[in-house]
């Protein structure tokens, strides 16, 4: 009796389900989602350690002032000044140069939304090297919007160094003084939020100019004596670049490669007298934030160049390796 | 025994041949022995110019054999032909170099080829003119074309004292068919007979001997196609000077055909220094539009740069009423010199040229006599005696 009445109990407790999974028609899955279907049944996850939050609200706008603590510059070349070679760019000779800057920092102010941002830094520089001081007046400037998948957007710089006494004449020195000045437009695409993830390609278009002069220093000549040109460089720039992005509550990863080709405007008969009619830069960048509090963090860029450095006959460019303090509002 | 004999005479020829003219300019300028040391030059010179004049005769008269101008070191001087006039004259060279009333003797001018040498000068430049009326081709013959001098090559004078129509200093229309014919006659008897017999010191580019022409700017009409025919019947390279960037297509023409550029003098505007740093910013805009030019035509002009010392042009009868130009301290000079000197290699290709014995003008740097009127005072910078030489040394000087 005992063993009849298990025996029920065990048939009844599985047939339940038995007969259930017969007579209940189940919805035909598919791998492609349809249209309408809505899954009433979360799945279940196996390994709760990654789980994703639901997606947060947009952010507003963020304010950043980006402040360097390390004063390293990459600049070209004394020697590539005084062999009046500097308009050549980079070429088998020798070519940068770091040092440490002196004085204040430059700082860096970006404006990001979800769909724009705008950087601005720019200052004074000043370095000591062995026998000579160099001074670099320089900012640039930097904006792009997108709207719905496509981007556009536009740079700026201008720049200029003055290194006294760099040219060892017979009798008297000579100043050198660098001006330069230039600018890009772009379109591309643009995939998330610039707040937050995104991935952009771009491809631009802009001109460079770059103006080389000398002044000598003749004590016993009380008149301002002229500047004259060493060169004048003209070149068309042509871009490219993709940059990606991936931001957390605490931290930030950006990795961008640039690509950057200058074609000389008045083109060179002859790259020994004139240098190269094209020059090439390619570079990976690199910055990594990290926010442990919401209006206070460290931002570390790091970058490292492929092919040239071209971009320092222009204007001065940050060491591989820069960190900032980054105050956000 | 023969034999030891003359490898012995080969090896003491060729360490004659390896050491060269250089190790013989060192020999003391005032010394007994100073004739015969510049014999000594010339003879050298005149051996290897015999055999390679008679070797390069012999075959194609569409080279010249001759001394490349890119290798040359040191600055070009500029000599003459001309009498010393003291009352015309705002330079007065040292008796010893010129005497007052007359052309620099032969020996005079052996000296005057010294004294280059001795500051640094690597060639000079023979002003010239083919018209026997002027005399100039025999008294260059009479110091057989400044042989002392080393390499050389002419400054044909194409404006003053030429056949061309009109005869006088100013521009000359080469439209003309007379003018033309003068042009191309004056090349056939200069390279016939200037060139071609001294070709082993005349100083060419690429095989082409150099003519120089103090004021191409004032050639004007279809110059360019003249000296494009020029020069497919002779091997010769044309250097012109006062040209700017051109403003018509006669000029662009022109400047085209020419093959380098060298002013002779840098004019007269009072301030000596507002004057060479125009001179300065003037070369390298011309080299910039130069750069252009070769771009599109593929051909490299040269330029060489030009010092000038001063300029005071008051004692020439008629008066031509320009004004003076001294430099107020040698200082200024230097730093034309300097300028010069940091833009060779980039703006000018070598050089430069200086007017050596050009003495109406007052710019000859030739060692002159320390008189009142030449003397330095405060504010003016003459340079008499040899400070002008002394600067050329310092910055152009290799020896």
């Amino acid at each position: 009796m005992t063993k009849t009445l298990c025996v029920v109990v065990v048939l009844c407790v599985f047939a339940t389900n038995l007969f259930a999974q017969t007579e209940t028609a189940l919805p035909i899955l598919t791998s492609k989602p349809v249209v309408g279907y809505t899954p009433f049944v979360k799945p279940v996850l196996t390994c709760q350690c990654f789980k994703i939050d639901s997606p947060p609200k947009k952010r507003g706008p963020v304010l950043s002032l980006d402040i360097p603590l390390s004063p390293s510059w990459d600049m070209v070349q004394e020697e590539r000044i005084k062999n009046h070679t500097i308009q050549f760019g980079q070429s088998g000779t020798s070519w940068k140069e770091t040092s440490r800057s002196k004085g204040w920092p430059l700082p860096r102010i970006n404006f990001t939304s979800s769909s724009f941002r705008m950087s601005a830094e720019g200052g004074v520089i000043k370095t000591q090297g062995a026998n000579l001081s160099r001074t670099m007046t320089q900012a640039r400037v930097s904006l792009e919007g997108s709207l719905w998948f496509v981007l556009v957007g536009a740079d700026g710089f201008v720049g200029q160094e003055q290194i006294p006494g760099i040219m060892k004449g017979v009798n008297f020195d000579a100043d050198f003084l660098r001006s330069s000045y230039g600018g890009q437009s772009w379109w591309g695409i643009k995939l998330g939020d610039f707040n937050r993830n995104f991935i952009v390609g771009r491809y631009g278009r802009g001109y460079v100019r770059t103006d080389g002069e000398i002044r000598f220093i003749v004590p016993s000549i009380t008149e301002d004596l002229d500047w004259f040109s060493e060169y004048l460089e003209e070149f068309k720039t042509e871009s490219a670049s993709v940059e990606g992005k991936v931001k957390t509550k605490w931290m930030g990863q950006s990795v961008r490669v640039d690509w950057m080709k200058y074609s000389k405007v008045v083109p060179s008969p002859d790259p020994l007298r004139f240098g190269e009619n094209y020059l090439e830069d390619m570079w990976l960048r690199t910055e990594t934030e990290v926010m442990p509090l919401s209006h206070l963090g460290v931002v570390v860029a790091l970058t490292k160049d492929f092919r040239g450095q071209n971009r320092l006959m222009f204007i001065n460019d940050y060491s591989s390796v820069r960190v900032f303090i980054r105050l956000a509002f | 025994m023969f034999r030891s004999i003359s490898a012995g005479f080969f090896i003491v020829a060729m360490s004659l041949v390896a050491v060269g003219c250089d190790s013989l300019s060192g020999y003391s300028p005032t010394s007994p022995s100073l004739v015969t040391s510049s014999g000594g030059l010339s003879e050298a010179t005149s051996i290897k110019e015999i055999i390679g004049d008679a070797v390069a005769g012999i075959g194609d008269p569409k080279t010249i054999n001759g001394v490349e101008l890119l290798n040359i070191r040191g600055w070009f001087a500029n000599i003459y032909p001309w009498m010393y006039d003291p009352k015309q004259s705002a330079v007065h060279p040292v008796p010893s170099l010129w005497t007052p009333g007359q052309t620099p003797s032969p020996f005079q001018m052996s000296e005057q080829c010294r004294q280059i040498r001795e500051f640094g000068g690597g060639a000079v430049v023979l002003e010239y003119s083919p018209n026997p009326a002027l005399g100039w081709h025999n008294y260059w013959l009479s110091t057989g074309f400044a042989n002392g001098c080393g390499p050389f090559f002419l400054l044909y004078e194409h404006i003053n004292g030429t056949r061309f129509i009109p005869a006088d200093g100013g521009p000359k229309n080469m439209n003309n068919p007379n003018n033309r014919q003068v042009f191309k006659d004056d090349i056939d008897f200069m390279f016939k007979n200037v060139i071609l017999p001294n070709q082993s010191r005349y100083v060419t580019v690429n095989g082409r001997a150099v003519i120089y022409m103090w004021s191409s700017v004032q050639m004007t009409g279809d110059f360019a196609s003249l000296l494009e025919e020029v020069k497919k019947d002779y091997p010769v390279f044309f250097i012109g000077s006062g040209e700017g960037q051109p403003n018509n297509t006669e000029n662009v023409a022109r400047i085209k055909a020419l093959d380098g550029f060298m002013e002779y003098s840098l004019g007269g505007p009072s301030n000596y220094l507002q004057a060479v740093q125009d001179y300065n910013a003037t070369s390298i805009s011309l080299r910039g539009y130069l750069r252009k030019l070769e771009n599109k035509t593929g051909k490299r002009h040269i330029f060489i740069p030009t010092l000038q010392v001063a300029y005071d042009d008051t004692n020439i009868i008629p008066k031509r009423n320009n004004p003076t130009m001294y430099a107020r301290s040698s200082d200024e000079v230097k730093y034309h010199a300097e300028m010069i000197r940091s833009n060779v290699g980039s703006v000018y290709d070598l050089g430069p040229f200086v007017v050596y014995g050009e003495l109406p003008e007052g710019a000859a740097v030739i060692e002159s006599q320390c008189l009142f009127a030449t003397m330095d005072t405060p504010g003016r910078f003459v340079g008499c005696g040899t400070a002008r030489l002394q600067i050329l040394k310092e910055y152009f000087g290799w020896r």
